[in-house]
């Protein structure tokens, strides 16, 4: 359960991150951007049909990472999984 | 972030749900200082994400998020809160006891021909031939579900097939209404056990993907894959009454753009609310996100009298555009437990645009998407500043 208390290292959050479109007619291209997405922040993509259909990789990061993610080659858009409502 | 629905405390006062006008950390300070929540008596707060403390020190995100949180209260902590300037509403937490609605009783038996609601009348649906229904179109709802045995909805969808739940826990079927009132406006019946006929487009093949828990609350999560299901599944037309607070000047939200962008090329319409969150005259409030995303037609709200509703969000800044308005106060549809009910909002004016978008599918099924939109916006009829009606009215138009 998140706490307030819990080291900002722990704290993992659901992102969804956009990547170049272009990179959806490449997928050599592609999975090399996923690879570096692994490799700086840590990314287990969670849904290879949103990533290959759509360009856009799903996955949980650890909460200080997000800046470090919006800064990779080929990153579109870097978003926290939020909530919505009818109201 | 942990995903469980809001659970209502157990015990003591009844659960009501508190909904606060702008999200932020000041919403705990601010409960508990009308709650004197130091000091008083088995009130407890909760929120989606954790347990709250019955004291200062609360994890704001919930907050942030949200804008919502969840307390025990008696009548007259009730009251104490509704009368706070930030605090929009609250209700119980328990099905169909939502605020701003008024109930209204079923007939015992189907009407064979009855009367257009206004909505219907609004958009230039007298006199339309039957034939015009819809046929041959899917179109999705993602919503909070429907209720399956609403006899206006009755054999309209198959449950694991053309009702799916994206919802961790919860069955297709509807435990909160709004999304069986949506599903209703957009198809519901020429013959109805209502007392007007509230369905845009009866003969569409329904989809309903239920991406809001029986709270009304979903996440980006369930939602692009409930459009992706929607498209794998032939939707023409998918209607997103949802959303959530966009701050003027901050950008529409890129992962919903994708999918749109890719599914209107597909030559599938998303249509979704532009948000409640005006006070008008005083304050517009810039359209919601995922409404605000380019490739997604956001729907203002409009009464009987063509006016701007007064919760409907507008074009504040470069980012988020009304692109039409439709019928959205005091809007007659069905509600779960077989019954019917007014509603107002954003969410009402999205399956009039929907279903409005389905009979011109019907009518044109060469049509590519844009083509779609493009026509569905020239159809419109202008009724005052763009920024609030967009480019106005949804309208039929003539049918062959």
């Amino acid at each position: 359960m998140y706490s307030l208390f819990m080291p900002a290292a722990e704290v993992t959050q659901l992102v969804h991150i956009t990547l170049d479109q272009t990179l959806l007619d490449d997928p050599a291209r592609l999975q090399q951007a996923v690879e570096r997405l692994q490799g700086a922040i840590g990314i287990e993509g969670s849904n290879s049909r949103r990533l290959s259909k759509y360009g856009i990789l799903t996955g949980r990061i650890e909460a200080g990472k997000v800046a470090a993610a919006r800064r990779i080659q080929g990153v579109v858009s870097v978003e926290i999984d939020s909530a919505r409502t009818w109201r | 972030m942990p995903r469980e629905p809001i659970h209502p405390p157990a015990g003591g006062q009844p659960t009501h749900i508190i909904l606060f006008r702008q999200p932020g950390a000041q919403n705990v300070s601010r409960l508990s200082a009308l709650l004197h929540v130091g000091e008083a008596k088995g009130v407890r707060l909760r929120s989606s994400l954790s347990m709250l403390d019955e004291k200062h020190g609360v994890n704001p995100k919930v907050f942030e998020h949200l804008a919502a949180g969840v307390a025990s209260l008696n009548e007259d902590e009730v009251q104490k809160v509704l009368a706070d300037d930030e605090v929009e509403a609250v209700f119980l937490n328990e099905r169909r006891t939502l605020t701003r609605t008024q109930a209204a009783s079923a007939s015992a038996s189907p009407t064979a021909h009855p009367p257009l609601g206004w909505p219907l009348s609004l958009l230039g649906m007298d006199g339309v031939p039957d034939h015009a229904g819809g046929s041959g179109v899917k179109v999705a709802v993602l919503d909070t579900g429907l209720d399956l045995s609403h006899p206006d909805l009755h054999q309209r969808v198959v449950e694991g097939d053309t009702a799916v739940s994206f919802v961790e826990g919860e069955s297709v079927q509807d435990g909160n209404g709004h999304g069986t009132h949506c599903a209703i406006s957009l198809c519901g019946p020429r013959s109805t056990q209502g007392s007007c006929r509230c369905g845009v487009a009866p003969d569409v093949s329904l989809l309903a993907g239920k991406v809001l828990n029986n709270a009304g609350i979903g996440w980006d999560d369930q939602i692009l894959d409930g459009m992706d299901w929607a498209a794998e599944k032939g939707a023409s037309v998918i209607a997103m009454s949802l959303g959530s607070r966009r701050i003027k000047g901050r950008p529409f939200a890129a992962a919903y753009e994708r999918v749109a962008s890719r599914l209107l090329a597909d030559g599938v319409l998303v249509v979704a609310a532009a948000g409640n969150r005006s006070r008008r005259p005083r304050a517009v409030r810039p359209v919601q996100n995922p409404a605000a995303c380019p490739s997604i037609l956001a729907v203002a709200a409009v009464d009987e009298q063509r006016q701007i509703a007064r919760f409907s969000c507008g074009r504040t800044d470069d980012v988020g555009e009304v692109n039409l308005s439709a019928p959205g106060v005091a809007v007659y549809s069905g509600w779960t437990g077989g019954g019917y009910k007014k509603l107002s909002g954003t969410s009402m004016a999205v399956p009039h645009v929907a279903g409005v978008a389905a009979l011109l599918r019907q009518q044109h099924p060469q049509a590519t998407g844009q083509e779609l939109w493009n026509l569905i916006i020239s159809l419109a009829l202008p009724l005052g500043d763009p920024q609030d009606f967009g480019h106005g009215l949804v309208q039929l138009g003539p049918v062959n």
